[in-house]
């Protein structure tokens, strides 16, 4: 009877289901807690970080300040939010796309340190736990050295997303008392790294999933040299350049996956162009001599606005710290204490270099100008200027050594401070005031 | 484990009833009946439905509205139903038993406008007629689908159905379509209605696999084809349109947005009909967006940037916006003699001018397309056996140059009658889409985006001695160079299928199993050459263009299968009262793939569209991702009818849901709706006469939207890659929040439908309020954290997406005779969206420059931004040189706006002042309708439809960058001297500091288009050759009035982006086709 087959078959097709509940999980990625209970995840981990700096923060540090202080031009009005960074004054808003996205980042690489750090503890491999702790430190110190270049006032504290999602929120400190943590998390790192020191031989895990191109240990000094400076604090300044390897290579590596992000900007004719004058100096210091090498390396030897140097290429390094300016900040700090001699060596070591690990070369004469406490740190800024072009520096710069800032293109930056993203502000009642330029 | 329980019930209950089918499958008859149908004109109906009730044998009248059916049942009595679309359904007793088999039966149909007898679908059969329904339902037949012209259905639905507005987005020939059913349905995900085909849930997403290029420069792009093009519509019998959660919660968790039901054309016993049709299109630019003619430009001419080629216009330096950084020292042109304005801010603005020469670019981009349809069916069977199959062939150029859609289909649908009581039903339908694309819109590398960001100075067509494209402007592409060297292309490979087993187990009872499938694989490729632009001097342009070639590929699959069983059972309980009970469960899975890579850096010896396999470096290693969704659900719904009169429907959907955590993956979506037919109690009447039916009905209901979420969304992700040769992980940016759930959407409707009289005019009319509540908000969180945003839902009461709206239909037969009738009909639908309770904050729904906000006590998707200052009058307050400005004052959250103006009456610039924003427009309009006339005089018909959107606004980003660049209007009034000199720079936000006014730029919407014309003339019967034939000259979007700038407000420049709506940025405009169409049933 026909009736029964079209009968079994209909109960057979009806009973071959699947099971009602079910749960997927997500086969595209792991989730975080299994990356963070890791050692390898952890190393990962740090391994994310620096592509968040080099591919997004070294951008932002690098264009938003150098439109600022002119170090660079905007090249196309289109883009509106470059022009009023160039602008500057009022020009700059909480609502800056810029300004936006360098602070989500350079936030997220500041969380990312205290996760490290944190999660560090959980780790057995000694040499494992100490290159987990002193880079969580060590990125920790870098974000916050970089929010007090840009803020006035610095995040204080790390809330997880848990705490955010039942009410938590960031409270902010001046600057100036976060420099100092940030130098205890420096000096943490560098106590870590010297109870148990990483090599390659003795830490196969960090040898084969994270690598050396950052020099820990030395980029450790050159960052504490960096803060002591700005500080104000000569003597230890002096102290920790005086610990830094001058041929050490820390740097920030590119391939196509991870592009140099400076060069589509300043190298190619379209965003934003190298300023051939002076390298944005202002007209009242003396003109780069033609013969400098710095020119050359930088801006090409045809003065057009393309940047050349560490904008060369999609896959060009860029260095986490440059040997001139250790150099640099030793000259700074024996001027700061009048030691005039000392910073005068310093500072032809500067003028008249040949050599250097990245090509940063002058090769030019010794200082001539007059030997005065003044005269002299006007030469280092003159020389920071250039030596560190387009390094994300000039900003802090321009206030140590207290030149003009106005909302005049003609001032050597055209803004003090930046304000306080929209973003924040809208999400956060902690959010301070705003500067006033 | 409540639904294993469930389960096993329901499978018990199956067992038993089928079991009991043994009984009553005896005796069985053959049987044939024969008659004519005719209308009350005695005009004979052709392609009536002949149907014998309680069986699966059903055929329709010929073209002398003649049938004949037969087939072998158990003897007894039936009802023999004749329907057609526009009449009252009839129905007449008849015997079968072995002395009374054969009859004839004749009909003479009564029109009924509201189509009252017509039955609809709910879940996967047909289980009520319209009469019984408490809420309403759009049904667009296939002669309402067959001249419009358009190769994707829901081009073709435009104007014909009550509460939805269809936006085409695009004028590629496969360009893509939104519809949206009574307005925007969610703010973080789609408000894309849910699609279904012959019981097969089916995909209309829009994937991105020509534009991973733009990608890059853009969020939110959906720019392309939605994959329901994919469908012949020469298949589709007809279309239900299920606007709302009150109709659609038997759909459960997927319906929230409405559901679109479509239904393919099935074959009925009796001689095979042969159909052909094919036509010929012709496509072209039915508006330019003006450029400028004035032969000259501010500045002087290659005076700042050198380069080897003579021709080379310098391009940043002579822009109207010129910015400081830029310009030049007064110094330096007091000493060249060059005339210039100085302005507050050191801002300089040159006012001399030199010649050049103006080009008119559409001419080297637009051209004329042609393009042809073709489709051919077979349709018949035995009393066994029924089939329709179908085969066409559709080509189409673009008016966009090197463009083109192409698609063929198949389609088998196979109806075998196994037994009596059970009927097996096989659809299969296969298709591949292929096209040849430009960078879609909205990014700098389309060809409309590319003439809209250069000024038309520069002659595209210029080559070298090569026969190569030379550069334009320094940094931007050449648009005839994408045009003519760029090659984008995509292919779809789609199968959609299903096989349904009908039973008929005792009478008043079916049951239906079904299972479905719908897969696709999509493959697309993206091909730039080398640019030949390089120049000594000035090299390439930037990177960003890829001047040393790119490929992009890009894959995406979709497996998606739902399985449903329903049963449905009429019965009479006692005299008068009727009960129908559904109940059935679904379940549905989809498994969805996409992966992508793209390169550049291809060698000069690389050959033409090459492969990713050419390129030297790769940014994007592949990395496909997967998800996998799983939907099931059960659903009951009872309806009982008394005296065919009052009708109260109950109904409750559980669903289960795997995109949520454990605790939200149970749903509950109930409904209730009633429904009275007053006007039974007048029959016979005078009454009768003038209100022939009247009919009061109201509809609650809830539904959902899974798709609110992704299927992962709820997990803290880490993104991996590899940085410096060294695997990474990342932290998700956006946190994750398992405690999200679906957002619920609870709509109430009431309505009524009138015929007048004696039924030659109809009037529906519908009132509803959704309220979707539990919002899922993405939102953007305080950085610090660590992270970017966080989605969640917002479950306060307080906190809720309103529409409410009125959806008016009238429908009205003029003229009635038998050689010469004229039918009209309106559609008017008025939908009011507004968001509450999300006070204080701004919802940006792009992270790019798109003004489009969620905002409370707003439509969602407005335009937020700033606008000008004006005085009490309304007045511009301009500046000292004649210049306009942006309002300036201290904003206090997103609508706290205080304006101020300092001692001379200008905007202040004091401390604490900032340029203000508020709301400059909506793009959602204040009402949709359209008008449909169709006027038949014997052989010849003549139709046509206006579609009218109003009230609704556009960002017109074209005009902002053709402004900027120097073709568009206020540049062509600044370099004619009517308007100051620094107007167009003011507005931009150059000159005077800050943001640009985007006021300017919001223009009206509104349109009323000629949506559809046709004129066709029917040859009848010729002898020897064809049963029947027609042709017609059909015309769409011949004709629009609007105020628009640019070239078409109906377009969307983001695609089928449900966030990003009103934006023109560099859309292909919607062409104007003419087509000739032959139809011919052999």
């Amino acid at each position: 009877m026909n009736f029964k087959k079209i009968l079994i078959a209909f109960c057979a097709i009806a009973v071959l289901q699947t099971s009602c509940t079910k749960t997927f999980l997500n086969p595209n990625a792991p989730d975080l807690t299994a990356v963070l209970s890791t050692p390898e995840g952890l190393i990962s981990y740090i391994v994310g970080t620096k592509q968040t700096w080099a591919t997004s923060v070294k951008y932002y540090e690098t264009i938003c300040g150098g439109q600022n202080t002119h170090e660079v031009l905007v090249l196309n009005n289109g883009n509106a939010d470059l022009a009023a960074l160039y602008n500057g004054g009022t020009n700059v808003g909480g609502g800056n796309a810029l300004i936006r996205t360098f602070w989500s980042s350079i936030n997220q690489v500041r969380a990312n340190g205290q996760i490290l750090i944190d999660n560090s503890k959980s780790v057995l491999n000694p040499q494992s736990q100490a290159t987990i702790n002193a880079y969580g430190n060590y990125f920790k110190a870098m974000a916050i050295a970089t929010i007090a270049e840009y803020w006035e006032n610095v995040p204080a504290t790390v809330i997880s997303s848990t705490d955010y999602l039942t009410g938590a929120r960031v409270t902010f400190k001046p600057r100036a008392d976060m420099l100092d943590e940030a130098i205890g998390n420096l000096n943490a790192a560098a106590a870590t790294l010297a109870a148990t020191p990483v090599t390659a031989a003795n830490a196969s895990l960090v040898a084969s999933n994270l690598g050396f191109d950052i020099d820990l240990p030395n980029a450790i000094q050159a960052l504490l040299a960096r803060i002591y400076t700005v500080r104000g604090n000569s003597a230890s300044a002096l102290a920790a350049a005086q610990k830094v390897d001058l041929t050490s290579k820390s740097v920030w590596k590119y391939d196509d996956a991870n592009r140099n992000p400076l060069y589509n900007d300043v190298s190619t004719n379209n965003i934003s162009g190298g300023n051939p004058i002076n390298f944005g100096l202002p007209s009242s210091l003396a003109q780069v001599d033609s013969t400098d090498g710095r020119l050359a390396f930088y801006l090409g030897s045809t003065k057009t606005s393309r940047v050349t140097g560490f904008a060369l290429t999609n896959t060009t390094t860029v260095p986490v710290y440059l040997p001139g300016e250790i150099t640099l900040i030793k000259a700074e700090a024996y001027a700061r204490t009048n030691d005039l001699v000392n910073a005068t060596l310093e500072l032809n070591k500067i003028l008249t270099k040949t050599t250097d690990p990245f090509g940063v070369t002058a090769k030019g004469k010794i200082y001539s100008g007059a030997v005065t406490q003044t005269a002299i740190l006007t030469e280092i800024y003159r020389q920071r200027c250039i030596e560190l072009y387009l390094s994300g520096q000039r900003l802090e710069d321009v206030r140590r050594f207290g030149r003009p800032i106005l909302s005049d293109p003609n001032s050597e930056s055209t803004r003090k401070f930046y304000p306080y993203p929209n973003v924040e502000r809208d999400d956060n009642p902690n959010t301070p005031a705003d500067p006033a330029g | 484990m409540k639904f294993e329980k469930l389960r096993y019930a329901l499978f018990f209950l199956l067992f038993f009833t089928t079991t009991f089918i043994s009984v009553n499958a005896q005796n069985n008859t053959a049987f044939t009946f024969e008659g004519v149908v005719k209308d009350e004109t005695s005009a004979p109906i052709p392609g009536a439905t002949i149907q014998l009730q309680g069986t699966n044998f059903g055929t329709i009248t010929d073209i002398d509205g003649k049938f004949s059916l037969s087939g072998t049942a158990s003897e007894g009595t039936y009802n023999l139903i004749a329907s057609f679309v526009g009449y009252s359904a009839i129905s007449q007793s008849v015997t079968i038993s072995a002395s009374a088999k054969n009859a004839t039966v004749n009909f003479d149909l009564k029109p009924d406008i509201l189509n009252l007898d017509e039955v609809v679908v709910t879940g996967a059969s047909p289980t009520s007629t319209r009469k019984q329904l408490g809420n309403s339902i759009s049904v667009v037949k296939q002669d309402a689908l067959r001249d419009a012209g358009t190769t994707n259905t829901l081009g073709a639905l435009s104007g014909k159905v009550m509460g939805a507005q269809v936006t085409q987005n695009s004028g590629d020939p496969a360009g893509g379509f939104s519809v949206r059913l009574r307005g925007a349905g969610s703010i973080n995900s789609s408000s894309d209605p849910l699609y279904v085909i012959d019981g097969v849930v089916v995909d209309n997403s829009s994937q991105n696999v020509i534009n991973l290029s733009a990608d890059t420069q853009g969020a939110y792009i959906k720019s392309g084809q939605n994959r329901l093009v994919d469908i012949n519509p020469d298949d589709i019998e007809h279309v239900e349109v299920l606007n709302g959660a009150a109709a659609a919660a038997i759909y459960g968790s997927r319906a929230g947005n409405g559901v679109v039901q479509i239904f393919t054309k099935r074959g009925k016993s009796g001689k095979t009909a042969i159909n052909f049709s094919t036509s010929f299109m012709v496509s072209d630019l039915r508006k330019e967006d003006a450029m400028t003619t004035y032969p000259k430009r501010f500045g002087v001419p290659s005076s700042n940037v050198a380069s080897t080629d003579p021709n080379y216009l310098n391009a940043t330096g002579d822009r109207l916006t010129l910015i400081r950084s830029l310009g030049f020292s007064a110094t330096g042109l007091d000493a060249a003699g060059t005339k210039y304005t100085k302005f507050p801010n050191n801002a300089i603005l040159i006012n001399d001018q030199y010649n050049v020469q103006r080009y008119d670019y559409w001419k080297d981009i637009f051209t004329t397309a042609t393009g042809t349809d073709n489709s051919l069916s077979f349709s018949g069977g035995s009393e066994k056996t029924q089939f329709f199959v179908s085969g066409g062939y559709y080509a189409n150029d673009g008016i966009l140059k090197n463009t083109n859609f192409k698609k063929y289909t198949l389609r088998a649908n196979i109806d075998q009658t196994l037994a009596s009581w059970a009927k097996l039903s096989v659809n299969i339908a296969g298709n591949l889409s292929t096209s040849k694309d430009q960078p879609n819109g909205n990014n700098f590398f389309s060809p409309i985006s590319g003439v809209f960001i250069i000024d038309n100075v520069w002659d595209l067509n210029r080559r070298d001695g090569n026969g190569n494209l030379l550069p334009v402007e320094r940094v931007r592409l050449n648009p005839l160079s994408t045009v003519e060297t760029f090659n984008l292309t995509q292919a779809t490979s789609r199968v959609i299928g299903n096989v349904k087993l009908s039973l008929y187990p005792v009478k008043g009872l079916s049951v239906d199993l079904v299972g479905g499938s719908d897969m696709y694989s999509l493959q697309g490729h993206e091909f730039h050459p080398r640019l030949p632009y390089y120049d000594a001097v000035v090299g390439n342009i930037s990177t960003g263009f890829y001047p040393d070639g790119y490929v992009g590929v890009a894959t995406s699959s979709l497996r998606s299968f739902n399985h449903d069983l329903l049963a449905n059972y009429n019965t009479t309980l006692i005299a008068g009262l009727t009960s129908t009970t559904t109940v059935g469960y679904q379940i549905q899975y989809q498994h969805a793939e996409f992966g992508a890579t793209d390169g550049n850096g291809l060698a000069p010896y690389a050959p033409t569209d090459a492969s990713i396999a050419n390129v030297q470096s790769i940014i994007t290693p592949y990395t496909p991702t997967q998800t996998d969704r799983l939907i099931s659900g059960y659903f009951a719904q009872e309806t009982f009818g008394y005296k065919n009169q009052f009708f109260l429907t109950g109904g409750v959907r559980v669903d289960n849901s795997s995109s949520f955590g454990a605790a939200n993956q149970n749903q509950v979506y109930p409904k209730v709706s009633g429904s009275w037919v007053l006007s039974d109690n007048w029959k016979g009447t005078s009454l009768a006469d003038f209100l022939s039916t009247a009919k009061i009905r109201s509809a609650w209901g809830k539904a959902g939207n899974v798709t609110g979420v992704g299927e992962y969304d709820r997990y803290n992700s880490v993104a991996l890659g590899s940085y410096g040769g060294y695997p990474y992980a990342k932290a998700p940016t956006p946190f994750a929040n398992s405690n999200v759930k679906p957002e619920t959407k609870t709509e109430i409707e009431v309505g009524a439908d009138f015929a007048f009289f004696k039924n030659r005019f109809g009037l529906s009319i519908n009132l509803y309020k959704q309220k979707v509540s539990d919002l899922l908000l993405t939102k953007s969180i305080s950085p610090t954290v660590g992270g970017t945003q966080v989605l969640s839902n917002i479950s306060a009461d307080s906190t809720y997406l309103q529409n409410q709206g009125i959806e008016l239909m009238l429908s009205a037969s003029i003229i009635k005779q038998k050689d010469f009738k004229w039918d009209v009909g309106v559609i008017f639908n008025a939908n009011k969206n507004k968001l509450y309770g999300i006070d204080g904050t701004i919802i940006a729904l792009s992270t790019g420059g798109n003004l489009n906000s969620a905002i409370s006590g707003y439509a969602y998707g407005v335009f937020y931004g700033t606008y000008y200052a004006r005085d009490a009058s309304g007045n511009l307050i301009k500046t000292a040189n004649g210049l306009p400005q942006s309002a300036r004052g201290v904003q206090n959250g997103p609508l706290g706006v205080t304006e101020k103006l300092d001692a001379n009456g200008q905007p202040s610039f004091e401390k604490g002042t900032v340029e203000l924003r508020k709301v400059i427009g909506d793009p959602n309009p204040s009402w949709t309708g359209s008008i449909t006339s169709s006027l038949s005089y014997k052989k010849f018909t003549f139709s046509f439809l206006i579609d009218a959107v109003y009230g609704a606004q556009i960002n017109n980003w074209n005009r902002i960058t053709s402004n900027n660049v120097g073709w568009g209007p206020l540049a062509d009034q600044e370099l004619r001297g009517t308007v100051p000199r620094g107007t167009v720079v003011s507005i931009a936000g150059g000159l005077l500091g800050g943001s640009r006014i985007y006021e300017e730029h919001i223009e009206d919407a509104t349109f009323y288009k000629l949506r559809e014309v046709a004129l066709s003339y029917n040859f009848g019967k010729i002898l020897g050759f064809a049963e029947n034939s027609t042709l017609s000259l059909v015309g769409r979007n011949l004709f629009s009035i609007d105020n628009y700038q640019g070239f078409d407000p109906e377009v969307s420049s983001s695609g089928q982006s449900d966030r990003i709506r009103g934006n023109d940025f560099g859309a292909v405009p919607i062409p104007r086709q003419f087509m000739l169409k032959l139809n011919v049933r052999f």
